[in-house]
């Protein structure tokens, strides 16, 4: 049974309509126009049309130019957002490493966010004051954790925040671009933990701009153009086309 | 279900964390909680009692008529102003993480309800300093918060979302609030309403309730079954509105932050 199906999904996002923001624009606007109808004419479109499987436990990268529609397809695959037409399904529990450390509160202790953060992604506070010392240790926080996260660096949080979100035990991981944060050692167990997941049958989606990250992780590839799949199948081959692409693009 | 443990868990952890920001860094700390009331009943009481010579309820002090009416509106109008700013306030956590949103504005309401315990603590302080008996009557207060709570939740899920929306709904928010409180017998008793103004009061569930808890706090006196229940009624369905609104609207959420 494949844990992923993306059904024919479009997505239009509301602020493409002119949806006022304010009452005064809401006055002078006559007509706001109805999302759908405007995204047609203007080709508006974040995604149009998109349709895949994944199987249980594969690991599919996202690869495709700034604007293509990967964060919308990762947001829709998260439940963040719904698809305007279309449907999509994901059986299990997902895990997203878009933003890390997204909702840390600056004033507050790494322990204290850590708390929070796991409860945001759905664990309880049980289950997540079980995990503390392996988060911690993980993040190599162990004497700063009851300090204030806003005196952290931003490779700290970074570190904090991937550790609480692999800590989920998820049935899928979504990983956004996370691995340009912190440094070379870091980035590096980062992406064990990520491989290691995977072998145990996590299914793992991945986003990233490196052709050579996606290839290393990831048996197959979506190659997502203008908010359309252009091409979905081997890594290998998928990216062999999407470079050739990009070259000849820059040459002309 | 681990998703219900997890998102009470994370209710509570954001109600607490919410009351400790807005102590922790303060020198005064939890004293503000005390103090603010306390001034604004100062204030309102000279403005009130000594210049326009407004009664309270008869024999009671005006000041501790005055302090009880405005910790039970605080409650109401500090939840509101909370809560509206509760979802456009997390905009990146909204826009990152899948979480249950409605947990937001609830947390403000609870972590409202936690500072009004507090300035409860001080009202029960001035009730004895002014030798008044509380009785078994002020039991009622309990169901009456509840029914404030329910009518505050309901509104607070409707001011937050559609907030998110149209910023305007804060900056009405507070206008309104201003109104709402000087049309609820906060300052003065329903019957100092002259006869033919009386339907402002009457229809004014909030205002009603309030009045019911001060009352039953500090003069023994019994609510009225008939205007509890029709309070209790509407609350429930501000309540349940407030949430089908919450609801229907939350998946844009994410899109407009």
């Amino acid at each position: 049974m494949p844990t992923i199906v993306a059904d024919n999904v479009w997505k239009v996002y509301s602020m493409t309509s002119f949806r006022p923001k304010s009452l005064s624009q809401m006055l002078t606007f006559r007509r706001w126009g109805d999302a759908k109808q405007i995204a047609d004419a203007r080709g508006l479109w974040a995604l149009k049309g998109v349709s895949f499987q994944v199987a249980r436990g594969e690991s599919v990268g996202i690869i495709g130019t700034n604007g293509s529609g990967k964060s919308t397809l990762l947001k829709l695959l998260t439940g963040i957002m719904k698809p305007t037409r279309g449907s999509i399904r994901v059986n299990g529990r997902v895990s997203a490493l878009i933003e890390l450390g997204a909702g840390f509160h600056p004033d507050f202790s790494g322990r204290d966010n850590v708390l929070i953060n796991g409860m945001m992604l759905g664990m309880s506070k049980k289950e997540i004051k079980r995990k503390l010392d392996d988060i911690v240790c993980f993040a190599e926080l162990e004497k700063f954790i009851d300090m204030p996260v806003k005196y952290y660096s931003s490779g700290m949080q970074a570190r904090l925040g991937f550790a609480v979100a692999t800590s989920v035990e998820p049935d899928i991981l979504i990983v956004d671009e996370v691995l340009a944060v912190g440094d070379v050692a870091f980035q590096e167990k980062c992406r064990r933990r990520i491989v290691e997941m995977n072998k145990k049958g996590v299914t793992l989606l991945f986003v990233s701009h490196s052709p050579g990250d996606v290839e290393a992780l990831c048996e197959k590839a979506i190659w997502l153009d203008k908010g359309s799949v252009v091409e979905y199948g081997d890594s290998r081959r998928v990216l062999t086309h999407y470079l050739e692409k990009q070259t000849t693009g820059i040459q002309a | 279900m681990p998703g219900v443990r997890a998102a009470l868990d994370l209710l509570i952890s954001l109600t607490m964390r919410d009351v400790r920001v807005r102590y922790q860094l303060s020198i005064l700390g939890l004293y503000w909680g005390i103090l603010n009331p306390l001034l604004m009943a100062l204030i309102y009481g000279f403005v009130f009692s000594d210049v326009f010579h407004s009664k309270g309820i008869s024999g009671v002090p005006y000041l501790l008529f005055i302090f009880s009416g405005m910790t039970f509106w605080g409650l109401f109008s500090n939840s509101l102003t909370s809560s509206v700013n509760s979802l456009t306030g997390n905009a990146s956590m909204l826009s990152k993480v899948p979480f249950p949103r409605i947990i937001l504005p609830t947390s403000s309401v609870l972590a409202r309800f936690i500072d009004f315990v507090f300035s409860l603590c001080v009202l029960l302080v001035m009730i004895v300093v002014y030798h008044r008996h509380i009785t078994i009557v002020a039991l009622w207060d309990v169901l009456l918060v509840v029914t404030q709570l329910l009518f505050t939740l309901g509104l607070g899920y409707v001011v937050s979302s559609l907030n998110v929306f149209f910023r305007d709904v804060s900056q009405i928010l507070n206008l309104v609030l201003m109104i709402w409180l000087y049309l609820s017998p906060v300052f003065y008793v329903p019957s100092q309403v002259p006869v033919s103004l009386r339907w402002v009061t009457r229809y004014n569930v909030i205002g009603n309730i309030v009045h019911m808890e001060v009352a039953a706090l500090i003069n023994n006196t019994l609510p009225s079954i008939e205007d509890v229940l029709f309070c209790l009624a509407v609350s429930v369905v501000v309540f349940v509105v407030g949430w089908l609104v919450f609801i229907s609207v939350q998946d844009k959420f994410a899109e407009v932050m």
